[in-house]
């Protein structure tokens, strides 16, 4: 993020990638609605703290995993908020779901100064830097340009399930890329979409956290 | 097409900046042009002399008999801007512009660049450079350049962003024997960017393959279409340079370019199918076969390739290439016995060889009609759709060249050949067979590869 550029909220992020068909795990939540939200996704509950001011969630113990009653959301919830009190920017508590098991995939796009959309996709997680085994290619894509992407990451065995890890549907990887594409082109105001980690799941594709980087209206 | 035919055809030329000493650009493209024999009108111009190299001199553009079609400046930057207004005013249809000193140093030279690109972008001229060595046109016997130089002609055509990467090119084909048609190198590309070069190129019938240097453009997205869509129909190959950060640094003051993400090109060459190569002998290596193959009988274009056939008569070379071949998803197939048999009819009863491919026939081998008999055998396989014929040169013994033609005239299928020996030995057969329309190699891997870049780009029209 520069001087020109700011964070979406959790919820503006989540309302933008919604209208491209690509769904967010959770949702942000105010306190009155904790318990209709408990109810709705069920325990154990992950409740997180998502600030534009602040991108590095983890480190400042924003995110609170293994939630597995009530009393512990409120409890944490009134945490968070307290630690996010006159924090500067949009800052909003959200409410997920505890995600599957599965492996960490990190998905990306971007606006690159020599081939305007780009997308990149790889794994995410801890040893994502080390490896850099990530594939780009410039956006936008249509399905079959997305599989092949999805082919030329050095690392696509690992989609087929390793480990006791489940496989990931690449049809429903590579339309996920499409509408990232889609969305990225038809937003000039976009700088970039991180999408990590994006888990997949027995289920299907889980996707925990995202951060929206746009350009200021001046 | 921007003019870009005027660049490469002019009728007549005019060097701005022509002079009588060695030491400056003007003599040298001057003595380039007219050592290249140019067929059309050589206009020189320089206000200090009436005469070079015999050849009257004009005081200024403005004094010339007719309005040249081509304008070479060998001039500085300043003086430059203040020619290609003039050039604007007369109608000029093409320049190039050799002097540097613009977006590459600072802040000067991007406003002089500006003036420079608005100028003949308005009068629509067809701008080379800044900052270039020129362009070369084989067919034309032009040679537009301050590197005098005289070129086997051919079908290859290259874009260049570096003169010195191009020169290293042209010099690399000469030796390799392989034959160019048109050369340019783009510098700090005001006007005319590599898509423009590339449109053109798809278009020369001339042009039968493409081979490009680049160290980046800001406009990646508009050149790796522009090369996509040519690579449907023509070749394109392409050596990127720049991986690290010092790379980056010395592309920018170069040629005022921002090198870009190496990975970030290397991931969109690949979604688009542009085959890329790692140095500038590679990118020879691969314009070699691209070029050189259905350049002789009959001009075949390059079918689809899935098997590949593989003949030695030593067995280490056959591994090396095989490691190659099948790295790159080329199929080594199993023989029909119809094949075998005739390999055993060439070879004789019993042969102390295993007949499979790759085929090692050994000493057998060292007789070329018996070499000659196998390679048509494995050629003529159904399943082989490109052999790899692997000898070695001999002080006392003949190569199969002779051979190895009629296999080709006959099977009509690509052939690639390695005659391990020196450059020097194998000269005269290179000859021969590169006007078969059989490329020639002397290292094996390079061998290898030439036929991976048959089989990327072959069938694809």
């Amino acid at each position: 993020m520069t001087e020109n550029t700011t964070l979406l909220s959790w919820s503006e992020a989540q309302e933008l990638l919604a209208l491209y068909g690509v769904v967010m795990s959770g949702e942000t939540i105010v306190k009155a609605d904790l318990t209709k939200g408990a109810e709705k996704y069920g325990f154990p509950l992950v409740l997180k703290g998502y600030s534009t001011f602040n991108s590095h969630k983890k480190e400042q113990g924003l995110v609170r995993l293994g939630l597995n009653n009530a009393e512990e959301l409120t409890g944490v919830y009134a945490e968070l908020d307290a630690l996010m009190k006159g924090w500067p920017g949009q800052n909003g508590i959200v409410l997920q779901p505890t995600a599957p098991l599965g492996i960490e995939l990190v998905l990306g796009a971007r606006r690159d100064q020599t081939f305007g959309t780009v997308l990149m996709f790889g794994l995410g997680g801890t040893l994502v830097e080390v490896l850099n085994e990530v594939v780009f290619a410039m956006a936008p894509l249509d399905v079959q340009a997305a599989l092949a992407m999805l082919e030329r990451w050095p690392r696509h065995r690992l989609l087929d399930g390793y480990r006791g890890w489940p496989a990931v549907n690449r049809q429903e990887l590579a339309a996920l890329f499409v509408n990232l594409g889609n969305l990225i082109n038809e937003h000039v105001e976009i700088q970039e979409i991180d999408l990590n980690p994006v888990i997949g799941g027995p289920d299907g594709l889980v996707l925990i956290d995202v951060r929206v980087t746009v350009e200021n209206c001046t | 097409m921007k003019n870009i035919n005027v660049l490469f055809n002019p009728a007549s030329i005019a060097v701005v900046g022509a002079s009588p000493d060695v030491w400056r650009i003007g003599y040298n493209i001057l003595q380039s042009i007219v050592e290249g024999c140019f067929q059309g009108q050589i206009y020189l111009v320089n206000g200090k002399y009436k005469q070079i190299m015999g050849l009257p001199c004009y005081s200024g553009l403005a004094e010339l008999p007719v309005v040249p079609e081509l304008v070479v400046l060998a001039v500085n930057q300043y003086v430059t801007v203040e020619q290609i207004e003039l050039c604007a005013r007369l109608g000029v249809k093409g320049v190039i512009c050799s002097a540097g000193g613009f977006k590459e140093m600072g802040q000067e030279g991007q406003l002089l660049e500006k003036r420079l690109i608005t100028v003949a972008e308005d009068a629509g001229i067809a701008l080379v450079g800044p900052n270039t060595l020129g362009l070369i046109n084989t067919a034309a016997s032009l040679y537009a350049t301050f590197w005098p130089m005289s070129l086997n002609r051919g079908s290859v055509s290259v874009i260049s962003q570096s003169g010195g990467v191009g020169l290293s090119l042209l010099t690399t084909m000469q030796d390799e024997g392989v034959g160019v048609s048109k050369w340019c190198g783009v510098g700090n590309r005001g006007v005319l960017e590599y898509a423009d070069y590339l449109n053109y190129f798809a278009e020369d019938p001339e042009t039968k393959v493409i081979g490009i240097f680049i160290e980046g453009t800001d406009k990646g997205r508009e050149f790796i279409e522009a090369a996509a869509a040519v690579a449907c129909r023509k070749p394109v190959v392409i050596f990127k340079a720049g991986r690290g950060e010092a790379a980056a640094q010395a592309a920018r003051t170069h040629t005022g370019a921002l090198a870009g993400s190496y990975r970030l090109y290397q991931d969109i060459f690949a979604q688009h199918r542009l085959l890329t190569v790692d140095s500038i002998e590679e990118l020879v290596d691969i314009l070699k076969a691209l070029s050189v193959v259905g350049q002789g009988a009959g001009g075949d274009s390059i079918g689809a390739i899935k098997g590949v056939g593989l003949i030695t008569i030593t067995g280490g070379p056959a591994i090396v290439a095989t490691d190659i071949l099948e790295t790159a998803g080329c199929k080594l197939p199993n023989l029909t016995a119809a094949t075998l048999r005739r390999v055993e009819e060439a070879i004789g009863p019993n042969p102390p060889v295993i007949l499979r491919n790759p085929l090692d026939i050994s000493a057998l081998g060292f007789m070329a009609s018996i070499y000659g008999q196998c390679a048509l055998a494995l050629a003529a396989d159904p399943e082989v759709d490109a052999l790899l014929a692997i000898d070695c040169h001999h002080r006392s013994w003949s190569l199969p060249t002779s051979e190895l033609i009629k296999v080709q005239a006959e099977c009509r299928k690509p052939l690639v050949v390695c005659y391990i020996g020196e450059s020097q030995a194998v000269a005269k057969e290179r000859h021969r067979l590169h006007e078969a329309g059989i490329p020639l190699y002397h290292s094996i891997a390079a061998a290898a590869k030439g036929l991976v870049a048959l089989k990327f780009y072959g069938g694809r029209e």
